[in-house]
Order: structure tokens, then C-alpha cells, then sequence
């Protein structure tokens, strides 16, 4: 399953490359976007499945029935999906400057907020993707749900905080919008060990 | 009939008064010719409603060549003042623009004439919208708090009359901005932009609802999303400087107010969509109720037949 | 009060009164009353969509009811729900396993959830118990319907719970698993293990029902079973036939 994902990853980061091989773009301009909607769409595919498997293959009944608390489950699953999206995501940093012959930015930067976008993108994946479990088309229900409010916060941070590190800002340029991440992310992990035991209890 | 059948009545009753009231300020009382003074504080770019320009400058302008000394106005030298030299070029009849002898071209003054009047519409019903989904954040919170089901039938009634003031704000927002801007969206817009948001997330609301069966999980799944929607969105907008602002700010600062008149109409309008809105809450949440008891109803039946 | 309760009924396992469960139009259980004493083997038979699955799942604490109350080993209420849940095994007609995991690590998983001590040694018992022990390091996946019936087994009777509830436990077995399973339950009945079966097989289910009875129209309707089996078995073939199946 990881190895699909990191194919899928691959495939986005080489449609963006050929695409953008007609036209005369400043890449600098788009590196930003480039990575940030291949983070987000690889990552969302890698969210799917989360709480979607155990109720396709029968299991959540199971976890259900064990004497831990939802939260429990949810982090659990916070973890390894943050584990799992993060290597995604440096992958496909790497497949970046490879297909992209980009000068390297302030790479410390740069894997800060990719850490930290990646804390907040699979805290609030993971409980949008627990809600879209329990829905019909949840497949398609998951990138409607979670678009919107993902995008809005920490994903647009994101790429603006990246669009000046490839402009050539160091950490301490970008504090603000770590600062805003940050706060994103904190408020994301609290709703989902608040909020989960809602979408969890039957 | 019940006691909210009478409070029903009542706001049927009023948001009825206001709005003919309304109508009639807005397309008979108050003046057509709503103006945008742009501030040309090149760190507060707001825009504004103001007086008409004077016609005693109107006068001077038309009088002179192609540029006059500004210097002369009091009123309108507060927000220009430091550089000294201004130039103001008339485009049209009714657009006024200002040059200074470093800076570009500057859109100064415009006559708004009967697109101002779309105004009132769009503030009442993007004020409603967000009322709306303010509703509907508490009657999710409520309902997670007491696992009572009119809480949820509250939230849910709340924020599909939200969708439809949010879609008219939207809607009246573009037209008026095409009037007054020249174009319908401005993407650097934060409260269009927020709005839009909004609507996206209550779109999303709306989806996930028509998703689930009806009950105690779909209840608590949606009060979950609009509870992270109403608080991550409006943050995200409040504490994000990507957006720049150059929405107009219906109270004005100090260089120019509202006409009185026109301030009167938005109040008034504001309240009859407010009124509105209650009425067909409360409305809509009879269905809603209905239909559960419908149910039930059926069930019984149900038992009956078996 | 529950507390009180408790006291003058200690071996009162589970005692629910009135409930009920509708899902949308359909009313499935019908204000139905139980009650399990430490040491019973009660079997409830009912035919296809008659409700059996969602009142074994009320009383295993997964789906809420409608109406109602249940009081597990003298305690009810939200806050008693993860003490409850450790005393509970339930084996549903979905196995609750995963795939992708060998049947070792199947039951180590669980066996971290329940927090179970020495759990090398306690699957290892399990795993021989229900003859897959030399199929430990294969994954889930592979297995036949019956192997995963019976890991499944394993995995409900993993933590040694109080009150075990098993829903069509028969289905997909063969016959020597069946025998197999009915000796358990003996076992374990034997143990001091209380058991609530809900199966459409009447002549397995009689083997080892020390009470039972038939559900039907969301209620449980006829509780005679000790008495005369035979004349038990005939009304319930009869009802079977009454409901169309």
C-alpha cells in the first residue's frame, strides 16, 4: 500500500514536470504550489484508507469493543499515519529537486515546515477521515470534507511560509507563519482527542 | 397552537414591516449615489462610504485645466496631506482620480450611483449568513453537550438557511463589486474570500449530511465538522496576513461618513433579514420536528401491521 | 443505587428490561426483557432478520438502544463502559481480524488492548486451543472461513472474559469444529463463564442451552425450553415456517 502511494507521488511531481515542460514558467514562482498540492493529494490517499479499512474489513467493531478509549485509537493512528505521510512527503521533496532543477533553499526551513504542515495535515486528516468512514461515498466525501478547512489553514500557510523559503528566507523570515502552523496544528490535535470519541461511538 | 406557532407569527409579521420599509428607503428614501472615497494612506487602503464630493470641488475641478491644487479642500486634504501637490483628474463623469508626484494613478473618488443600492442586500444577508453559522456552531456544541435532537435539527435548519443568504451575499457581493471595482471577484479580498470559505465548508456540511442515514450518528458526525469549520476558518482568515484587505468598511473612519439616510436603511435592512431569518428557522425547524414525529407515526404503524 | 443493586443481585450478569431498537421504519426490538445469572448457558434462537444480531450487539455494549436499560455485571452508565467492555467477548459473524497480519500477530494486538499480562503464553494457549497453533505465522488472509471463525474464538476468549457473547457461532464450521466449540463452551461454562448464543441451528444450540429461548417480532416469546426440548424444537420449527422463511 505505501508502495502505491509513493507511485502516486511520483506520478503527480512528473504530470506537474511535463506539464509545465510547454511553457516557459519561472519555476521559483511554482515550487511552492508544486510541492504543496502533491503533499496534499498524496497524502489525502494516504488518509483514505485510515478508519475506511476497519470498516471495510470488519475491525472497528473490534476496537470498539476493547476497553480503550477512543482517543486512544486516535492517536494511535495519528502517529502512524504522521509517520507514514511525512515519508511521503520527504520522497516526494526529493523527487522534487530532481525532476525541478531547482537551487536548494534553506533546507532546515524548509523541512520545519514540511514537519509541521505534515503534523497538522494528518491530525485533522485522520478525524475527517474517521468522519467519511462512517458516510456512503466516503471516498469521495473525504477530499470534500477535508478541502475546505484543510486548505484554508494549514495548507495555505504552508505554501506561503515555503514560496519565501524559495525565495531565499531563513528560519527566522518565516516565524510567523510557523508561529500560525504551530497554532493550527495544537488546535488540530486537541479537536481530535476531543472531538474523536463522537465519531467513534456507534 | 403552540408557543412557537404565536413567536412564528410575530417575526413573519415584522421581518414583513421591515422589509417593505426597507424597500422603500432603499430605492426611494435614501440618495442613489452612495460614493467611494479611497483613503490614500498608502498603509490603510481601505475604502469607504462617504458623502457625495462636495460640489463646491466638483466646481472647481470642472473649472479648471487639466489639474488643480487641492490644498483648498479641508475635507479631503486630511486624507491626502504630506506631499503637498496633488493632482486630480476627472474620468468620465464620475470617477475621480489622484495623482501625486511620485506615486501611480489612483483611483480617489467615484460616484456609485444605483449599484449602491445592491448594498443593502449584500450586507443584511452576508450579516444573516454569518449569523447562520454562528447557529449553527452552537446548536452543534449543544447538541454534543446534551445529545438532544432538536439541538441537532436546530443546527442543521440553521445552516441550510445560511447556505442560501451566503449564496445572495455572494451573488449581490459580485454584482456590486463589478458596479463599484469594475470586476466581480476580487481574489485578494479576506471577506470575500472568508465567505467563499464558509460556503465551501457548509457545502461540505450539507454533503455529509445527504450522506448519512438519519440519526443519532449523523447528528454528531456533522456537529463535529461545523464545530472544527466555524473555528478553524475564521482564524485562519483573522491571523493569516496573505490576504490583503481592501473590503469596504460600511462604518467609515474619520475622513467621511455614511450619510445618515443610508445608515438608517442598512439598519433597517439588517434587521429584516435578521427577522427573516428567525421566521424561517423557526419554520423550518417545525418541519424538521414534523418529520421526525412523521416518523415515529410510521413506526408505530409499523408495530401495528407486525 | 446501582451499587445497592449489585449487592442484593451478585450474580446477576446482565439484566436488560424494555428495550428498544428501530432503524428508520423498521422496529427491530420491541421493548424485550432479559436476564443472565452467573453460570447460564442461554441460547436464543430466531430466524433470519428477526433482530438477533442488534440485540447481541446492545449487549455487547456496541450499538446503543433506543430505549431501555441494562445493567452489565451491576453496573450501567457510560462511565462503567471500559470496565464493562474488559469482561465482555463477543464473537460476531465478522471475525475482527486483520488480514494482512499472521494469526500471532492478530492476537497480540488484542491482547495489547485488553492489556493482558504474560500474552506470549496466553496466545500461544489459545492458539492450540483452537487447533492454529501450527498455522501461527500465517497471514489472516489465507485462511479458510472456518480458520477464521475459530481464530476468532480465540480472540474473544483471549482475555478470559466474565460474559461471553457469540452470534451464529456455528455458521461456517464444520462439523467437528462445531463439536469442537460446543466442548468449549462446556469447558468454560464449566469455569464459570457465562455464555449468550443467538444462532438459527436449533440442534446445536439444544446440545448446551441451560435456559433458552425463541426471538421473535422483537421480543423473546417462549422460554420453555427445559421442560419438554422436543416439543420446544417442533414450535420452533413451527414459527420458523409461521415467519415465511
Amino acid at each position: 500500500m505505501i508502495n502505491s502511494m509513493l507511485i502516486l507521488a511520483l506520478m503527480i511531481l512528473a504530470s506537474f514536470r511535463f506539464i509545465f515542460s510547454f511553457i516557459d514558467f519561472s519555476e521559483t514562482q511554482l515550487a511552492s504550489p508544486i510541492l504543496w498540492i502533491t503533499f496534499f493529494f498524496s497524502g489525502m490517499f494516504a488518509l483514505a484508507p485510515v478508519y475506511m479499512r476497519e470498516v471495510e474489513q470488519g475491525t472497528k467493531e473490534g476496537l470498539m469493543l476493547a476497553p480503550i478509549s477512543p482517543s486512544a485509537i486516535y492517536f494511535g493512528k495519528f502517529l502512524s499515519t504522521f509517520v507514514i505521510v511525512l515519508g511521503l512527503n520527504l520522497f516526494s521533496t526529493v523527487l522534487f529537486f530532481v525532476f525541478f532543477a531547482q537551487p536548494f533553499p534553506d533546507m532546515v526551513s524548509l523541512l520545519t515546515i514540511i514537519i509541521l504542515g505534515t503534523v497538522g495535515f494528518t491530525a485533522l486528516g485522520n478525524l475527517i477521515s474517521a468522519i467519511s468512514s462512517n458516510l456512503s461515498q466516503s471516498q469521495v466525501m473525504l477530499p470534500v470534507m477535508l478541502i475546505p478547512i484543510l486548505l484554508f489553514t494549514v495548507v495555505m500557510t504552508s505554501v506561503e511560509a515555503t514560496f519565501q523559503i524559495f525565495d531565499g528566507a531563513v528560519l527566522a523570515d518565516i516565524m510567523d507563519g510557523i508561529k500560525l502552523i504551530l497554532a493550527f496544528d495544537i488546535i488540530f490535535v486537541a479537536s481530535g482527542y476531543l472531538l474523536i470519541d463522537y465519531i467513534i461511538e456507534e | 397552537m403552540k408557543k412557537t406557532d404565536y413567536l412564528k407569527m410575530i417575526f413573519v409579521l415584522i421581518a414583513a414591516v421591515l422589509t417593505m420599509t426597507g424597500l422603500y428607503m432603499a430605492f426611494v428614501w435614501a440618495p442613489p449615489h452612495g460614493t467611494h472615497i479611497f483613503d490614500l494612506d498608502q498603509e490603510h487602503k481601505d475604502v469607504y462610504l462617504a458623502e457625495p464630493i462636495s460640489d463646491e470641488l466638483i466646481e472647481a475641478f470642472n473649472s479648471s485645466e487639466e489639474h488643480i491644487n487641492l490644498s483648498y479642500n479641508a475635507t479631503i486634504k486630511q486624507s491626502l496631506n504630506q506631499n503637498g501637490r496633488l493632482w486630480l483628474i476627472k474620468d468620465g463623469d464620475s470617477t475621480f482620480w489622484i495623482m501625486d508626484s511620485d506615486t501611480e494613478l489612483k483611483v480617489f473618488a467615484e460616484n456609485m450611483g444605483d449599484v449602491q443600492r445592491i448594498f443593502y442586500f449584500h450586507v443584511a444577508s452576508a450579516w444573516v449568513a454569518y449569523l447562520a453559522f454562528i447557529i449553527t456552531f452552537i446548536g452543534s456544541l449543544a447538541y454534543l453537550k446534551t445529545n438532544k435532537m432538536k439541538y441537532d435539527i436546530l443546527a442543521f435548519s440553521s445552516a441550510e438557511i445560511g447556505i442560501v443568504f451566503c449564496t445572495a451575499a455572494i451573488i449581490t457581493g459580485g454584482l456590486w463589486a463589478k458596479g463599484t471595482w469594475g470586476e466581480f471577484w476580487r481574489w485578494e479580498d479576506r471577506k470575500l474570500f472568508m465567505t467563499l470559505v464558509l460556503w465551501l465548508v457548509f457545502m461540505a456540511y450539507l454533503a455529509l449530511r445527504s450522506n448519512s442515514d438519519p440519526g443519532k450518528a449523523r447528528a454528531r458526525l456533522s456537529a463535529v465538522f461545523s464545530i472544527i469549520g466555524c473555528m478553524c476558518i475564521p482564524l485562519s482568515f483573522a491571523a493569516n496576513r496573505i490576504w490583503t484587505q481592501s473590503h469596504p468598511t460600511v462604518i467609515a473612519s474619520e475622513s467621511g461618513s455614511l450619510q445618515t439616510s443610508m445608515v438608517f436603511t442598512l439598519i433597517t435592512a439588517v434587521f429584516a433579514f435578521s427577522f427573516l431569518y428567525g421566521a424561517i428557522l423557526l419554520t423550518k425547524m417545525d418541519v424538521e420536528n414534523m418529520r421526525e414525529e412523521l416518523e415515529e407515526i410510521k413506526q408505530e404503524i409499523g408495530d401495528l401491521d407486525g | 443505587m446501582t451499587s445497592n443493586f449489585a449487592g442484593l443481585m451478585a450474580d446477576s450478569i446482565l439484566k436488560a428490561k424494555g428495550i428498544r431498537k428501530s432503524f428508520g421504519k423498521k422496529n427491530v426490538l420491541n421493548g424485550l426483557d432479559i436476564e443472565l445469572q452467573k453460570g447460564d448457558v442461554y441460547v436464543l434462537f430466531g430466524s433470519n432478520g428477526v433482530g438477533k444480531t442488534t440485540l447481541v450487539k446492545i449487549l455487547a455494549t456496541l450499538t446503543e438502544q433506543d430505549k431501555g436499560d441494562i445493567s452489565h455485571f451491576g453496573m450501567s452508565g457510560e462511565e462503567h463502559t471500559r470496565d464493562i467492555r474488559r469482561k465482555i467477548g463477543f464473537m460476531s459473524h465478522e471475525p475482527y481480524l486483520y488480514r494482512d497480519l499472521t494469526a500471532w500477530e492478530n492476537l497480540a494486538f488484542f491482547a495489547d488492548l485488553y492489556s493482558i499480562e504474560n500474552k506470549e503464553k496466553k496466545i500461544e494457549e489459545m492458539l492450540k486451543m483452537v487447533e492454529l497453533y501450527h498455522r501461527s505465522f500465517d497471514r489472516v488472509g489465507s485462511f479458510s472461513r472456518g480458520m477464521k471463525q475459530r481464530l476468532a474464538l480465540a480472540r474473544t476468549l483471549l482475555h478470559s472474559p466474565e460474559l461471553i457473547l457469540l452470534d451464529e457461532p456455528y455458521s461456517g464450521l464444520d462439523l467437528n469444529a462445531q463439536n469442537m466449540l460446543n466442548g468449549l463452551i462446556k469447558k468454560m461454562n464449566g469455569q464459570g463463564a457465562t455464555f449468550f448464543i443467538i444462532t438459527h441451528d436449533i440442534e446445536k444450540g439444544m446440545e448446551i442451552a441451560s435456559r433458552g429461548g425463541v426471538l421473535s417480532k422483537g421480543r423473546i416469546i417462549d422460554e420453555d425450553i427445559g421442560k419438554e426440548p422436543e416439543a420446544f424444537k417442533s414450535r420452533y420449527k413451527e414459527i420458523l415456517g409461521g415467519e415465511g422463511n
